[in-house]
């Protein structure tokens, strides 16, 4: 088992990618610690792994110390920790009002800095250990009316970069994941304008989006899963400070955003 | 439970020695039969005895990756032997440093004919053969200086950073063009191994390693087996949404 023995943190734990990896973590012998804003789809898939639900809000210091502390508390230390919450409101930059851009700063990078800051001395304390931060293609290529979610996500890519060259000598490896378009609520969420806007299916408007893309698909939540477990387990045991992409052959070709100059599908 | 390739077929050149062999024990050890190719038939053939030792499959071919025919006939070996591809590792490649004003044409053509046209030859010859079988993935050897010029060394190799640069769009392009017949493609990009690819070098010495402590962020050297465990992965069924990626196995070299 790859992560036997481990103990990890899995933020945004209750649904979507972080389900989906908090699963893959405890098939592959870890703790796990399942933190998101909605206790009963995090006690369920808490009850699911044998793992431990801690609800809060990521982007508060006093919930991501709770975490830490359960998963010292619960399973004796923290050797992984996956910094997965996140949101996304629309807008460019001239329309996104002080409220939503904070929160989203907030949550998607304030939070994932917090979790890592909370972390870390539990990590060190181990002789090291492994942080992923979820970012997005977002990160690199700017989808439209993003301003603030594109913004926090290519912060991410600086703070994995930090935090690598900063804990290397204490062993953590930290690195960012990009994905790009998956299957998760959160994705059906950004589906929405195109089924309004096409009158189309939620089946359709993922097929829409990824139409250009190389794998002419979305990722699965386990496919992003799988990312993490390769970047927290020991198979990427010199890998740190990087950036893996993972989103079907985007950004290889230059023609993801297609989908939103078409009039009709 | 590692990623498992039982039943999976890969094809590695430059699989005597190295990351290359590295890489065939260790699919092998995860299940996976393994063409071994190198120039070097005898090196092939070590690979594949200790492949048979660790109770693996492998078959041995010399193949010199500038030679369509060669490529053609190890081809044809492996599916004789195995039925079908289902892996490819463009790993063979080979590093020489000479200062523009002295770099001979001679050189130029062995760098470039080995580093880059070699990839085209051998994936031209292999993708089909993995398209046959319903799809597969293939895995480039980049490396981090296929994004930098490593200037500290202090060995000019303006033919080998061009290769390699070249490799990391040669890895983009082949992606969005075989991705319609099932077959991912992504390059890793290693940064210090300790193998013998630099002619003379010797990364676990205590002075190679004086020199690079500061510059990476993990506590050693890279191993061949650090290389191999990515590749495994970038093949493997785990990372079936990635293609057209790059995946820097460097310690942190490119971070800072």
């Amino acid at each position: 088992m790859r992560l036997e023995n481990k103990v990890a943190i899995v933020s945004g734990g209750g649904t979507g990618i972080g389900a989906a990896t908090s699963r893959a973590f405890a098939r592959e012998g870890a703790k796990v610690v399942v933190t998101g804003r909605r206790a009963e789809p995090l006690e369920a898939v808490a009850a699911e792994i044998d793992g431990r639900a801690v609800a809060g809000d990521t982007s508060d210091d006093d919930h991501v110390r709770a975490a830490v502390a359960a998963a010292r508390d619960a399973f004796g230390g923290l050797d992984v920790v996956v910094a997965n919450a996140g949101l996304g409101f629309g807008g460019a930059a001239a329309d996104v009002d002080d409220e939503r851009w904070q929160q989203t700063l907030d949550v998607n990078l304030t939070g994932a800095f917090r979790l890592a800051r909370a972390a870390i001395p539990s990590l060190v304390e181990r002789g090291g250990g492994s942080i992923v931060l979820v970012s997005s293609v977002s990160a690199l290529v700017s989808g439209t009316d993003g301003a603030a979610y594109v913004t926090s996500k290519a912060a991410m890519l600086g703070l994995a970069r930090s935090i690598a060259v900063d804990y290397g000598p204490s062993g953590i490896r930290a690195n960012a994941l990009c994905p790009g378009w998956v299957e998760t609520p959160m994705g059906d969420g950004s589906m929405e304008s195109l089924m309004t806007k096409h009158g189309i299916s939620l089946g359709e408007a993922y097929r829409l989006v990824t139409q250009h893309i190389p794998l002419r698909r979305p990722a699965t939540a386990d496919e992003i899963a799988a990312c993490c477990l390769f970047l927290t387990s020991d198979e990427s045991s010199i890998v740190t400070g990087t950036t893996l992409v993972a989103d079907g052959g985007g950004l290889a070709v230059d023609l993801t955003e297609v989908a939103w100059q078409q009039e009709r599908p | 439970m590692s990623f498992d390739h039982s039943g999976r077929i890969a094809f590695i050149t430059g699989a005597g020695s190295g990351i290359g062999r590295a890489t065939a024990l260790r699919l092998a050890s995860q299940g996976a039969a393994v063409a071994v190719v190198d120039i070097r038939l005898e090196a092939a053939e070590e690979t594949v005895a200790s492949i048979a030792d660790g109770g693996g499959t492998g078959v041995a071919f010399d193949a010199d990756v500038r030679d369509r025919s060669e490529i053609e006939s190890a081809r044809d070996g492996a599916v004789n032997a195995f039925g079908l591809v289902n892996y490819l590792v463009n790993n063979a490649g080979l590093v020489r440093m000479s200062p523009l004003d002295e770099l001979s044409e001679d050189e130029w053509d062995l760098v470039l004919d080995t580093n880059l046209k070699g990839m085209y030859l051998v994936t031209q010859a292999i993708a089909p053969v993995i398209a046959g079988a319903g799809g597969g993935a293939i895995v480039n050897l980049a490396t981090i200086e296929s994004e930098v010029v490593v200037a500290s060394t202090g060995h000019p190799q303006v033919h080998y950073n061009a290769s390699k640069g070249g490799v990391k769009m040669l890895t983009k392009a082949l992606a969005v063009e075989l991705a319609d017949r099932n077959i991912r493609v992504n390059a890793v990009e290693p940064g210090a191994i300790a193998t013998s690819f630099i002619p003379g070098g010797n990364l676990r010495s205590p002075e190679a390693w004086a020199s690079m402590k500061d510059r990476l962020l993990v506590p050693r050297v890279g191993e061949p087996e650090d290389v191999a465990a990515a590749i495994s992965f970038l093949l493997s069924d785990d990372a079936s949404y990635i293609t057209g990626a790059m995946l820097p196995v460097d310690g942190g070299w490119l971070t800072r």
